[in-house]
């Protein structure tokens, strides 16, 4: 039996013995010896044990998953915001290009589907998807054109593949 | 020793042990905003279930 077990045996039996049942059974038993009586209270130990350690086992697991479970949705919220707050930044900042017209995306995209989920997409996210992948632009030159961070070029970039593709699968 | 809830994890009547144990969830979810307050809920339920379910209620233990 390991140490931990050990010193928690006798504080358990205590707890056991604070019943009136359990303290009367256990008082007859020494006088009787009783081997029926034995029984019963071996039984109700075992209850009393079981029921102990699993209710502890389970405030224990239940405390540290609802504070893992709390930190990662604080986590999730956390990113959401931030990625509004890029969008919302990139969309307040005055650039010198024209607003697309789908008209464009329909010269140069011939699936429908593909073109469809473009429309969907913000002036924002279809200019710098435009710049990226039809001008060829890299990154940092689309940040220089759009004068935003480079993290804001790339977070629009993720959300608007994001959004097509969940376009793509929805359709 | 709540009788109801010794009888239910011996029978592994989940349904009765999560009913016995809301109070123990709810003072875990105090904090937590509407919004995630379903979703940490099924969280602690679906752990509950999980303990429960790997414990061997019918172990012995002798008193004397």
């Amino acid at each position: 039996m390991r140490r931990e077990e050990k010193s928690k045996t006798p504080n358990l039996k205590r707890q056991f013995l604070k019943t009136l049942d359990h303290q009367a059974w256990h008082d007859t038993y020494q006088q009787t010896k009783d081997p029926i009586l034995l029984e019963k209270l071996n039984s109700a130990y075992s209850d009393f044990v079981n029921y102990t350690v699993l209710l502890s086992l389970i405030q224990t697991n239940i405390k540290y998953k609802s504070l893992h479970v709390r930190e990662r949705l604080y986590q999730n919220t956390q990113e959401l915001v931030s990625e509004e707050k890029w969008e919302y930044t990139l969309d307040q900042q005055q650039s010198p290009l024209q607003p697309l017209k789908i008209d464009q995306w329909g010269a140069v995209l011939e699936n429908e589907e593909l073109l469809n989920a473009v429309s969907t997409l913000t002036e924002r996210q279809q200019h710098v998807l435009w710049l990226l992948f039809i001008d060829g632009l890299q990154a940092t030159e689309v940040r220089k054109q759009l004068d935003v961070s480079i993290q804001a070029v790339s977070k629009t970039k993720q959300r608007a593949l994001t959004k097509i593709k969940q376009q793509l699968q929805e359709g | 020793m709540n009788e109801t809830l010794l009888r239910a994890f011996k029978e592994e009547d989940t349904d009765t042990i999560l009913n016995e144990l809301l109070p123990l969830f709810y003072k875990h979810m105090k904090g937590v905003s509407p919004s995630m307050r379903e979703e940490v809920f099924q969280e602690l339920v679906l752990t509950c279930v999980q303990v429960v379910s790997k414990y061997d209620f019918q172990q012995t233990h002798q008193f004397l």
